[in-house]
């Protein structure tokens, strides 16, 4: 006590300084972990909407991975896939995913997980081309009329927004002058901040959580996220998309070709599969506002090309699927019912299909998704 | 780039380890070049606007200087008459210049902050001849900090012109002055000299200072986030459709709203005024407690009060010293007997143009205009009735010093700001004007107990942060009243005590803060004038 009483005043003071600091990161730490929700919520599985659910579940215990944009969270249910199957399933998805960032998730996935199967959802692989329909016009008559036919579809946007990504937000690049472009890449800085910091430490996250705080939360604090929901964003609003099939009769045009550079990343994705001994599979969602038969045949060709197994739900729609009960906004992407047919389609798939055996789990690993499910089930009948 | 992002903690983190490692006699350069760099990022090229107001007030600056510098040097050597006449006609040079600079600079403002509605009232008149609507609404982005640098702008150059400052003859001491980034987007309006004799001291690094500074930021955070943030969603859902509830939840928005706006511009205040003293630059206050004030007079010198000032400075005196109102003055006094009325009429006159000012410098509406004379007419009537009120007072035999009295004044006035404040927060007049009528014609009180407050994901739970903030905002303030200063007293406390103020307050910040998920982040409404 003496020595630092007799040390320079300035010393003193930094010490003090340092000390602080500290001790706020230890309290920060210490929080974040007593602010994880303990249960599913609606959020559940989505980092900002950007979802890591499969660092979530005991290593190497994940069959499948489902990678894509949000219509891949939005229209599968691996807890409903793991009940009809027992195929054990994530999702790892973002509002506008980009082609180019999916060998990135590949690599994170293996760091924890080594699926038999990676499911891509192919509208990633045409983001940034997905044209916008007006409201209330077929998509026949905005393509005669040529209605707004590139940029991003608006209700996609919206998903973005939600994220604070916003890569659509910043508009057309090459209309920013300097100042809008300093200012949006500040705000990515911002996001990508806050993103990283709520990824690892999420109190900021997750601070209005202190309303359901309970004093067992502050002495067991949970180490890491678990997610009942494995990454599917649930929605259970109805917004019914009214022309049918129409947009699988669109060429797409030059919208619904792949360029050399995406070509080279998928080639990428590609060879890392092969290479970690993981069958990649090609996979559409219904999604009548960013879809069209030109994108279809195109991923067809590339299937073709790898020799992939694809499943084009735009083209053979999922038994039970309705346009007017099963999407949330008007046919960008699925609610909860639209999501089961899929679901269920699919596990049909890649049991009879592509014959995936589950993986052999622990009881307590089955118990845990058994809990998972009925507790999904539970919060969505609230 | 606002106040409230981590970009800004950053930013705040660069600038403060540059400021503290160069030179100390080039500290305000570092000042500059972040707050250019601050504006810059924050409107672009609109800094151009900026520039050439600076530029303006710098030359004007620089010729009245001139004006004076050549009267000075000639005085001497003229005569008495011909000192005179030369002093007369220096002041009306000087004159002429600060008009053409005034103008100028208010030009800037009007084009870009009052254009739309000076458009559409030029646009009605000429509808009335049956002329159609010739002006243009244009969709102008207007420059952060318009309105705080003109005003800063328009005050250097009247005490330049009045001698009361020097004019500056760095251009860029002047700039940054203007564009200094802890006041540029709500103010305060500080004054050239004490702001800029602070940019020129040296200022070496303070551990005290700092952390004085950084409490006061984060108590201004809290504010913002914990208090105005969580009743700022609670209002904007009953302001949105009012007539949808009961003149019970109505009233209580407007109590929320009026809770919220102080604590929102307080705040900001304390954010800027804590960031500020971080540098070593002390900023004037624009609050003091203000719900403690016994009168509307009382609450404006308490409330935004370097615009007061500003006001009373630029308007109120060049009203009342100017040679009409003197002539009025006089020929009022030979006519009217009652010395009651002879104070009140001129005071009354030139009061109108200070209230207007405020009114319109709040925003471009009509609106904003009927809240500045909404307080106008209130302090006059006030006054006209102050003879009446102190008979009433003596008749019932209640002294004005008692304490109970003292508590009517308080709930008198806040009651009053309160309708202020409802006028200043509804759409248009006639949504103040429903509101205000369905509080005596629709109360029904049972809607603030049915669960009917709980809009927008608000929960009970929520309410009860909004009332705990409520307490600790009362006490501290009623402490600060009665002479207690809060931070020196903590400061004395053992570390241990100290400590937990601060991480409490941190905390209860990051945690209670009404920020993310189901909250919509919202700017400064300050920053929107």
């Amino acid at each position: 006590m003496n020595r630092l009483q007799s040390l320079d005043p300035r010393i003193r003071k930094l010490m003090r300084a340092i000390c602080f600091c500290l001790l706020f990161v230890i309290l920060f730490v210490f929080l974040s972990g007593a602010f994880i929700p303990r249960t599913g919520t609606t959020e559940d599985g989505m980092e900002s909407r950007i979802s890591k659910a499969y660092r979530g579940e005991p290593r190497d215990s994940i069959d499948t991975v489902f990678i894509g944009n949000s219509d891949i969270y939005r229209a599968i249910s691996p807890v409903d896939l793991f009940h009809q199957t027992g195929i054990t399933s994530a999702i790892a998805g973002r509002p506008n995913k980009q082609l180019s960032e999916v060998p990135g998730d590949i690599r994170d996935i293996l760091r924890y997980q080594n699926p038999k199967t990676i499911v891509l959802e192919t509208d990633c692989m045409f983001s940034g081309t997905n044209p916008g329909f007006k409201k209330g016009i077929s998509p026949l008559e905005a393509e005669a009329a040529k209605v707004d036919v590139t940029g991003q579809a608006p209700s996609k946007a919206t998903d973005a927004d939600v994220a604070g990504q916003a890569p659509s937000k910043a508009t057309n690049a090459s209309q920013q002058n300097i100042f809008d472009k300093c200012k949006a890449l500040l705000q990515e800085g911002d996001s990508a901040f806050l993103a990283a910091l709520n990824y690892k430490f999420p109190l900021v996250k997750y601070h209005d959580n202190w309303k359901h705080l309970k004093l067992t939360t502050f002495l067991q604090p949970r180490e890491k996220y678990h997610f009942s929901n494995k990454g599917m964003a649930y929605a259970n609003t109805v917004k019914a998309y009214p022309f049918g099939n129409e947009y699988m009769q669109l060429s797409g045009g030059k919208h619904a070709m792949l360029s050399e550079e995406k070509l080279d990343q998928f080639q990428k994705i590609y060879d890392l599969c092969d290479r970690n001994g993981i069958r990649l599979v090609l996979l559409t969602v219904p999604s009548a506002n960013t879809w069209n038969k030109g994108k279809s045949d195109t991923v067809k060709q590339l299937a073709k090309k790898y020799d992939l197994t694809y499943y084009d739900y735009n083209r053979q729609l999922p038994a039970g699927f309705d346009w007017a009960t099963d999407s949330k906004d008007g046919g960008n992407h699925l609610n909860y019912a639209g999501a089961s047919a899929v679901t269920k389609d699919l596990a049909k798939k890649l049991t009879d299909d592509l014959t995936m055996n589950p993986t052999s789990l622990t009881k307590e690993q089955k118990q845990q998704w058994k809990k998972d499910y009925e507790h999904f089930h539970k919060s969505i009948v609230k | 780039m606002s106040y409230t992002s981590i970009t800004f903690i950053c930013f705040l983190l660069v600038t403060g380890i540059a400021y503290f490692l160069v030179p100390r006699r080039v500290q305000w350069g570092v000042l500059l070049a972040a707050s250019l760099g601050f504006y810059v990022l924050s409107c672009g090229a609109r800094t151009l606007l900026l520039i050439a107001a600076c530029g303006i007030l710098y030359g004007a600056g620089l010729l009245i200087g001139r004006l004076a510098d050549g009267f000075a040097a000639r005085k001497k050597e003229l005569a008495k008459e011909d000192r005179k006449a030369l002093k007369k006609a220096v002041i009306r040079q000087k004159k002429v210049v600060v008009f053409c600079a005034v103008l100028l600079v208010l030009l800037m403002l009007l084009g870009t902050k009052y254009f739309n509605f000076f458009g559409a009232i030029g646009n009605d008149i000429s509808a009335f001849f049956g002329m159609g609507a010739p002006i243009p609404v244009l969709k102008i982005l207007m420059p952060l900090g318009i309105s705080y640098y003109t005003l800063m702008g328009i005050s250097y150059i009247v005490d330049v012109y009045r001698g009361t400052a020097k004019p500056e003859k760095n251009p860029l001491m002047l700039l940054l002055y203007l564009c200094y980034f802890p006041h540029i987007i709500e103010g305060p309006f500080d004054r050239y000299t004490r702001l800029t004799s602070q940019f020129r001291t040296p200022h070496p690094f303070d551990y005290d200072r700092m952390a004085n500074g950084g409490i006061r930021l984060i108590w201004g955070l809290f504010k913002k986030f914990v208090i105005a943030d969580r009743a700022g969603l609670i209002v904007n859902t009953i302001f949105a459709d009012p007539g949808s509830y009961g003149g019970s939840v109505q009233f209580a928005a407007i109590l929320l709203y009026t809770f919220q706006i102080y604590a929102e511009f307080s705040g900001c205040m304390d954010m800027v005024c804590g960031v500020s003293q971080m540098f070593g630059v002390d900023i004037a206050e624009n609050f003091k407690r203000p719900f403690f004030a016994v009168s509307i007079n009382d609450f404006w010198r308490r409330w935004h009060i370097t615009l007061g000032e500003w006001l009373k400075d630029y308007i109120f005196y060049p009203v009342s010293l100017s040679s009409h109102f003197q002539k009025l003055n006089e020929r009022l006094r030979r006519r009217i007997k009652s010395e009651h009325l002879t104070t009140l009429l001129p005071s009354a006159y030139a009061l109108f143009f200070v209230w207007f000012a405020n009114g319109m410098w709040h925003g471009a509406s009509g609106k904003y205009i009927f809240y500045g004379l909404y307080y106008y007419a209130l302090m006059m009537l006030g006054q006209a009735l102050r003879p009446l009120s102190a008979k009433i007072l003596a008749r019932l035999y209640i002294p004005r010093e008692s304490r109970g009295y003292h508590a009517f004044e308080i709930l008198r006035t806040g009651l009053i700001v309160c309708f202020g404040m409802m006028i200043f927060r509804a759409e248009t007049l006639q949504q103040a004007w429903s509101m205000f009528q369905s509080i005596f014609t629709r109360f029904e009180a049972s809607q603030l107990f049915d669960g009917t407050l709980l809009v927008s994901g608000i929960h009970a739970s929520d309410y009860v942060i909004l009332l705990a903030a409520f307490c600790l905002l009362f006490v501290i303030s009623l402490l600060q009243e009665r002479g207690v200063a809060i931070r020196k007293n903590l400061a004395r406390q053992v570390l241990p005590v100290r400590w937990s103020v601060y991480f409490g307050l941190l905390f209860a910040f990051i945690i209670f803060g009404a920020y993310g998920g189901d909250f919509t982040n919202t700017a400064f409404i300050y920053g929107e004038f």
